[in-house]
């Protein structure tokens, strides 16, 4: 197997329409893949989107203001102008809806023009792949819809290759992620505001950070060690609308529980926002998290089912540097099963629109692109659950799924404009690996579309 | 890339005129300009191009029945006389229609469908790429231009408003015979079509080595999966509400409705007052190498489609047919006698129809025959008509282009192809 194609395919978005970059990689094609490490594109595409801070003050305004016009109906009882303050109030809501629609509809460009057009696809992959692994899902919960592309910026790019820690910390603290998994609103029971107005403490964020983000659902945790993370993070939430930084984090001393926090076999004393500091820290550089982790990002790029001793190598080059992700990840491109086990991957959704876009050498409108995931199963920022999107073959193949990934190919081939022979364009994107059976069918079909239709369904386009 | 972001650009103007316009005048989209001071001008004039793209076998779609080489020459492909069952449908004793045709078939004795047979490109390959491009271009070989003859023909057009478009792609894409310096429209459907049959067989081939793939597209096929799924939304922001939906709510599409539903969406937008005069839709689906059947089989199916899709075209139009002109064209035709897997291999000259109220109905042009010494190569159906000189006579009695043009700019070099008279009525 073609070492630069395993390396475009497999860790990046796969090879473009032009062959110029394919032969770059050629020399050296882990060699390309690590120095994405250290000098990753900066999309110009995300640049100009708004903070995740600007979008969480616009959705802290719109609920004051929704406040306050129900505060003033229920003031005003049954007087005359009921009906139209209800109209107005609709009418906010839906202004409000399309102010999230356009938010969303321009990180999705953001984020595909990103995909389509870096010339370190491996960074962004990465990109994704952490982004999934920190979901925030706008579909799950509606709100978190326009903050979903700020995270993936503001919390995960900057530490793809960086250490874990950060981006645990990052993403435990971006306003999306304690707006999606409720810990913005978990209150201690024996704080001052939870005396007061008694609310408690919601587990979400406290349960998905050890069961899916460090030590995995096997890593040997307890529902005690549960409540103590949960009732540690009181008070982790985000800056109200009349604060000094609004829509940022911010600690709330009168949320947090008081008293010591029994954690992972470890006596937490009271220390306020310190005591999620230590937390975090503890989780970072336990041994189940470096599994965990390590399992996640072999089973991402290598294999559904991948060799043990590659995880273990990952694992251990992640307790051996601190947690250095820079490091885990070069640790995995050296490791020989990675190039060859070509094809037991297939793509997901994503990024088989992502990679179909670059074969062909065309943009992607961002309605377009939203739309096609949509229709594919995998809507963008979109993940059914906080445990993101499965990549696994089982999950993705299935007759239905296979035949719409047939009809969105075949749309897509109809809608361009390639006045370039289909048979280069496939010696290009599959970098001259397409077998005889497909060769033949791309250069004996009846028109460019259906030529086109037939290499982004076969079977070497939809692997990796 | 930047054909295709220009061409999102273009695509957004025309549905946003649509859009808005479309949706306050209930079902009368366009109206938002009412009267138009066109009628009865050139402009008034419609022209529909349709692509038979993959080579149609025009001894099927036209048989030469009367041909006394017919038979033998065609062997399982000949169909049967015309009043046996599946028989030809008779046009002038000599040449018949496909039975598949059927729904255009009482157009011939309106007067309003002509026959061009022995219809070629007059350029020399047998590549399907490299034809149809040569065919778009008005070439008979590469050059170094890549624009359409059809979009160099529309600033040919007298029509008064130099900001109208007149040239409508219809379908997913804007085909190359439409692509060039003049703007032109795109009506794309909302909904994505169903895998065509053609990619379905192809993949199932390519599919054959690979379990996961093939196990799931058998079973795809087997149950049938998408047909009890909603169409699938690509484009929701788009196309709605400008084309009126089918009479009908249709729970399982039939073969060949989205063909119908792109002629709909044309013959509606061609018969606005002041809605494009030019359009063109590709049909794929002709590339018969194997079981091509007679009465029945694969061609047959595409011949069903396209005398569907013709027919809702003709309705679709309403009084617009009147100044209509439909030209179906292909890149080349196919053996004239059947290869070892019961198909045609690709060929040389086929056969045009015209349609529409403008045309005047007949066989016109001239016919080699199929006698062996009459065949190319002692295999393909010698042309006898030159696709350009068919379509020089469409562009100079309908639409109004000076022949200076023709032999120049449209279709450059080709002064020696003479228009072909007599297509119109006069």
């Amino acid at each position: 197997m073609n070492r630069a194609f395993v390396a475009m395919t497999r860790f990046g978005y796969g090879a473009g329409s032009d062959d110029s970059e394919a032969r770059a990689v050629a020399s050296d094609p882990q060699g390309w893949l690590k120095a994405q490490l250290d000098h990753p594109d900066e999309p110009s595409s995300l640049q100009g989107l708004p903070s995740g801070a600007d979008q969480m003050v616009q959705l802290l305004d719109f609920r004051f203001q929704r406040r306050q016009a129900i505060l003033a109906r229920k003031a005003g009882g049954m007087a005359d102008d009921n009906g139209a303050a209800a109209a107005e109030q609709q009418q906010a809501s839906r202004l409000r809806g399309k102010d999230v629609q356009n938010v969303y509809l321009a990180e999705v460009g953001g984020r595909v023009g990103a995909a389509i057009q870096s010339r370190t696809p491996f960074y962004e992959r990465l990109v994704a792949f952490w982004g999934n692994h920190f979901t925030v899902s706008g579909r799950q919960r509606p709100e978190v819809r326009p903050l979903s592309g700020s995270f993936e910026r503001e919390a995960i790019r900057p530490h793809v290759t960086g250490k874990f820690h950060d981006m645990l910390l990052a993403s435990t603290r971006h306003p999306a992620m304690g707006l999606f998994l409720d810990n913005a609103v978990s209150v201690g029971p024996d704080s001052p505001a939870g005396l007061r107005n008694h609310r408690g403490v919601n587990e979400n964020l406290g349960r998905e950070i050890m069961e899916l983000h460090t030590l995995g659902v096997d890593g040997g945790y307890t529902e005690e060690d549960v409540r103590a993370l949960a009732r540690i993070l009181t008070g982790w939430s985000i800056g109200r609308l009349n604060a000094p930084e609004p829509g940022r984090f911010r600690f709330f001393p009168a949320l947090h529980e008081p008293g010591p926090k029994q954690f992972l076999g470890r006596t937490i004393p009271e220390s306020g926002e310190e005591e999620g500091m230590i937390a975090l820290a503890m989780l970072a550089s336990h041994p189940s998290t470096a599994h965990h982790l390590a399992l996640q990002l072999a089973k991402h790029f290598v294999a559904d089912n991948p060799p043990p001793a590659v995880v273990q190598r990952l694992a251990l080059a992640y307790m051996k540097s601190g947690g250095d992700l820079g490091i885990v990840t070069r640790t995995l491109v050296a490791q020989p099963e990675t190039w060859s086990q070509f094809g037991s991957k297939i793509k997901t959704p994503y990024d088989f629109v992502i990679s179909s876009a670059r074969a062909l050498g065309r943009p992607i409108e961002a309605r377009f692109a939203a739309n096609s995931f949509n229709i594919l199963g995998q809507p963008l920022f979109g993940a059914p659950s906080p445990a993101g999107w499965p990549d696994d073959a089982a999950s993705w193949t299935g007759p239905e799924a296979v035949m719409l990934r047939l009809q969105w190919a075949q749309a897509f081939a109809e809608r361009g404009h390639d006045e370039t022979d289909p048979s280069l364009l496939t010696r290009a994107a599959l970098m001259g690996m397409a077998d005889a059976g497909l060769t033949q069918a791309v250069a004996r079909a009846e028109s460019r579309p259906m030529a086109v239709a037939m290499l982004l369904g076969s079977p070497m386009f939809q692997r990796r | 890339m930047a054909t295709d972001s220009a061409f999102l650009l273009r695509r957004r103007h025309f549905l946003g005129l649509l859009g808005a316009g479309a949706a306050a005048q209930a079902g009368l989209p366009g109206l938002a300009f009412a009267n138009s001071p066109f009628a009865d001008t050139p402009h008034d004039n419609r022209l529909v191009m349709i692509f038979l793209r993959g080579a149609m076998d025009g001894l099927s779609a036209v048989p030469p029945y009367g041909d006394p080489n017919y038979q033998n020459l065609r062997g399982k492909l000949a169909l049967a006389e015309p009043g046996a069952p599946q028989g030809v449908l008779p046009l002038d004793g000599h040449f018949g229609l496909h039975p598949a045709l059927a729904p255009i078939h009482p157009l011939f004795a309106l007067g309003e469908l002509a026959v061009v047979h022995a219809t070629a490109g007059g350029y020399d390959t047998r590549s399907h790429f490299d034809a149809q491009d040569l065919l778009e271009m008005g070439l008979t070989q590469r050059r170094g231009q890549f624009s359409g003859w059809l979009n160099r023909t529309l600033g040919d057009i007298d029509h008064g408003d130099a900001q109208a478009r007149l040239g409508l792609a219809v379908g997913g894409t804007v085909p190359l015979m439409l692509r060039g310096p003049a703007q032109v429209d795109s009506w794309e459907p909302p909904h994505m079509r169903p895998v065509d049959p053609i990619l379905i067989d192809a993949m199932t081939r390519l599919y054959a080595h690979d379990k996961l793939f093939g196990a799931a597209l058998a079973d795809a096929i087997n149950t049938d999966s998408l047909s009890g799924v909603d169409p699938m939304v690509l484009n929701p922001a788009r196309a709605q509400p400008s084309i009126p939906p089918a009479a009908s709510a249709r729970p399982k599409p039939k073969p060949g409705q989205a063909f119908m539903d792109l002629m709909r969406a044309a013959g509606h937008l061609l018969s606005t007052p002041q809605g494009p005069r030019i359009a063109m839709a590709d049909l794929n689906g002709w590339d018969t190498h194997v079981a091509q059947g007679a009465g029945t089989g694969r061609l047959a199916q595409a011949l069903t489609v396209l005398a569907n899709g013709l027919d809702t075209l003709r309705t679709s139009l309403g009084p617009a047919w009147r100044n209509t002109v439909v030209v179906t064209v292909t890149e080349f035709g196919r053996t004239a006698a059947p290869n070892g897997t019961d198909g045609t291999d690709h060929g040389t000259a086929s056969a045009t129809f015209l349609l529409g109220g403008a045309v005047k109905g007949g066989v016109h042009g001239d016919f080699p025959g199929l006698a062996a010494n009459a065949l190319l190569e002692n295999r393909d159906l010698r042309m006898a008509s030159d696709l350009r000189g068919v379509m020089k006579g469409v562009l100079a009695e309908h639409l109004g282009v000076p022949r200076g043009h023709l032999d120049t700019v449209i279709f450059p070099d080709s002064a020696a192809i003479r228009p072909m008279d007599g297509l119109l009525k006069v």
